[in-house]
């Protein structure tokens, strides 16, 4: 019994500290529209230094990541995924936000940022999601 | 741990300097002004220039060159590339670099290439992968430039193939000598020898020539054959990887083993065989080098029952090897070993020369042997170990018995008695071992007792070295997901080299410990499964062994081991991938 409560804790701290990425675009978009959440598009490539930072410190930041739990439906997506979806990038990583339609909510942001700059960024986003909703 | 330091230095770096790079703006510089490549012909060397933005970089291992026409292939230019900068534990170029290639590396004329090249800009972005295509002239002369430049491993794998390669061609000459002591060849040599010199006004320089024209006709045929086969044998070695393929050519061998020990005759038909024989004949009544040549063009033809049959598995091991160079090499050896007797008695040293008589039939049964050798090694890929040791043992006993290993010898029979008895006991008793080997669980016909001096290493050997995957994506998901460098074994119950490498490489305490800093995998691929097939396809491989190591999920090509390695080649190999992979 005690071993089952341990696995639960750890499986819970362990669910808890991140956000899974949601699984193709069209599962997005369907979250999306069910939730009623914008859709934060990263995109990534591997032997980039600043996509690794986002992974494995910006969004194992529990304010950061937390945030993007309740409030994004977060997809990865590699630089030839993301061109044919017409989602253009300079480099990586790049993040867009699309609402359930798939359309752009604002321009995209290039590069990475700390936890605390990019949790700011998120939340000025999200008002404009809901602000456009409205 | 590298890495996850300089990831945090990152995040001071973001902290204090800026948030984002910026929003879709001008400020960040596009990739098309961060690499500028040039490139030139210049003093034999194919020169490429790339022009570096301020703190933008490339990484090495992201370099590639492809040649688009008129041949598709990679270009490795690994070698060639300078001696890169570590930035943040991977080896990268910063402000401008040069890679200059030998023009040897290209076809001459007018060539298509590709360069790929990736990398990031410090401000803290990386750029998509690029492909620049260019056109190029490659000058004629340039075949004929300097090798230097070329890898060691180049080096030494070119040097390995030499050795290899006389290895076999002594090999084949031998064959072809002990071909020519054959019933069927060796009395006919004399007169043969009468009908090419028969000619009048002989004298020793000329009766020679006229033995080397007709040696040389005789050869070229037989080289013909042996390219040709190494040409269509590439389907065959793909052929024998199928286990009823196997057994057919292990049945082929010894239907012609018995046709060597005088059950039947294995030739061309009777009919086709006299026609020949009637040109020859008419050639040599013209006489002249040219009707000499004729003759030993169409001897060639007339393949009699003692040359067929190892001449069709000559020609068999050829075709599995699908090299066709080598095939006219070996098959022109051992046509001058067979046409060597004819040499000496062309020079006037016939009288040095062994009487004709019963042990030409010995000769032959040798060949016989031999071949049971070849169809029961074949054999040892889809039969089980002890099967195919009571085999070699069986084959090892049984010429021992025949060699009148375990009669006595008459008092004062020749001396050639007493060295047969020897060489039957030796063969008896290596027969015994193996045949002992094979209930000791023995695998090795060299190495028989090799279980019994083995019990206590063995015992440590618990521990499964090898994690067994089952398909590509299975592979493909844990290469993804490791953390450490990962090696792929591709193996099956019916390869030998592959049973070779486990029991004298695998077995290695050095080699396991260094393994076990690997995540190490192995494909069986003993079912030889369609999804077996598949991944050795990806790989572009022909079947096990092969040992293939990765990097990030990338394979370290010029690493990759195909055949046998020895614990100490191995052991080098696996350190220079895992040196590479850090």
């Amino acid at each position: 019994m005690r071993r089952v409560v341990l696995l639960i804790i750890i499986a819970l701290m362990v669910w808890g500290a991140d956000f899974d990425w949601v699984e193709g675009y069209a599962k997005a978009l369907e979250l999306a529209k069910k939730e009623h959440k914008p859709i934060m598009v990263m995109i990534s490539q591997p032997n980039c230094p600043t996509c690794e930072y986002m992974d494995d410190v910006a969004f194992e930041t529990e304010s950061l990541s937390d945030y993007v739990e309740n409030f994004f439906i977060p997809l990865k997506l590699s630089l030839s995924q993301a061109r044919s979806l017409g989602l253009k990038a300079y480099g990586t990583p790049t993040f867009y936000f699309l609402d359930a339609n798939g359309s752009k909510i604002t321009r995209a942001l290039v590069g990475g940022a700390t936890a605390k700059t990019f949790l700011a960024k998120l939340q000025e986003i999200r008002s404009a999601y809901d602000h456009q909703k409205r | 741990m590298f890495r996850f330091i300089f990831t945090l230095l990152l995040g001071l770096q973001l902290l204090f300097g800026f948030g984002f790079v910026g929003e879709e703006g001008p400020k960040i510089v596009p990739v098309q002004k961060a690499y500028k490549p040039s490139f030139q012909v210049e003093k034999g060397k194919l020169r490429i220039d790339i022009k570096m933005a301020d703190k933008v970089y490339l990484y090495k291992k992201y370099f590639k060159l492809q040649e688009l026409s008129p041949k598709k292939r990679t270009i490795d230019i690994e070698p060639f590339l300078p001696k890169p900068k570590k930035l943040h534990g991977e080896e990268v170029y910063e402000g401008n670099m040069s890679i200059f290639l030998p023009l040897k590396l290209f076809d001459n004329g007018d060539v298509r290439l590709a360069l790929s090249y990736q990398g990031c800009n410090e401000i803290g972005i990386c750029y998509p992968p690029q492909t620049k295509e260019f056109n190029l002239t490659i000058p004629t002369q340039a075949s004929t430039l300097t090798q230097a430049g070329q890898s060691e491993e180049q080096g030494i794998a070119q040097t390995l193939k030499i050795e290899s390669w006389w290895v076999i061609l002594a090999t084949f000459f031998g064959f072809g000598l002990l071909l020519s002591l054959t019933p069927c060849i060796f009395p006919m040599i004399p007169i043969l020898s009468s009908l090419i010199v028969g000619a009048k006004n002989m004298n020793t320089k000329k009766a020679l020539l006229y033995s080397v024209v007709y040696v040389l006709a005789m050869a070229l045929t037989y080289t013909i054959a042996g390219v040709l086969a190494g040409l269509f044998g590439a389907n065959l070695q793909a052929a024998l990887q199928n286990p009823v393929a196997i057994i057919l050519f292990a049945l082929i061998f010894v239907a012609l083993a018995l046709s060597m020990f005088g059950l039947y005759e294995i030739g061309l038909p009777a009919s086709l065989q006299t026609k020949l024989a009637k040109r020859s004949d008419e050639a040599s009544h013209k006489g002249g080098l040219i009707g000499v040549a004729i003759m030993g063009f169409l001897s060639a033809l007339i393949v009699g029952p003692c040359v067929a049959p190892p001449l069709a598995g000559a020609l068999i091991y050829i075709g599995q090897t699908g090299d066709a160079l080598l095939g006219g090499a070996a098959l022109f050896a051992m046509s001058l070993g067979m046409g060597m007797p004819l040499l000496l008695v062309g020079v006037g040293a016939g009288k040095f020369m062994p009487k004709p008589g019963g042990w030409m039939e010995a000769v032959s049964k040798v060949f016989g042997v031999v071949m049971l050798g070849v169809a029961i090694w074949m054999l040892s890929r889809v039969l089980p170990d002890k099967i195919t040791m009571v085999l070699w043992a069986t084959l090892f006993i049984s010429s021992a018995v025949y060699l009148r290993a375990l009669e006595q010898i008459q008092t004062g029979a020749h001396w050639f008695a007493y060295f047969k008895k020897s060489l039957g006991l030796v063969l008896f008793i290596y027969g015994l071992l193996v045949f002992i080997g094979a209930f000791l669980g023995a695998a090795n016909p060299l190495d028989p007792l090799k279980p019994l001096l083995q019990t206590q290493a063995q015992a440590v050997q618990t521990k499964p070295l090898f994690r067994v995957v089952k398909d590509y994506q299975e592979f493909e998901r844990i290469a993804k997901n490791s953390s450490k460098p990962l090696l792929l074994d591709i193996t099956a119950k019916w390869c030998a080299s592959c049973k070779e490498l486990e029991e004298n490489t695998f077995s290695d305490p050095r080699v396991r410990q260094k393994i076990g800093e690997f995540t190490a995998l192995r494909l069986d691929m003993t079912d030889n499964s369609q999804s077996d097939k598949e991944f050795l396809k990806r790989f572009g491989l022909f079947g096990p062994p092969a040992i293939l190591f990765f990097k990030n999920g990338k394979e370290l090509r010029d690493l990759r081991i195909v055949g046998y390695k020895s614990p100490e080649e191995f052991l080098r190999i696996l350190q220079e991938a895992k040196r590479r992979s850090q």
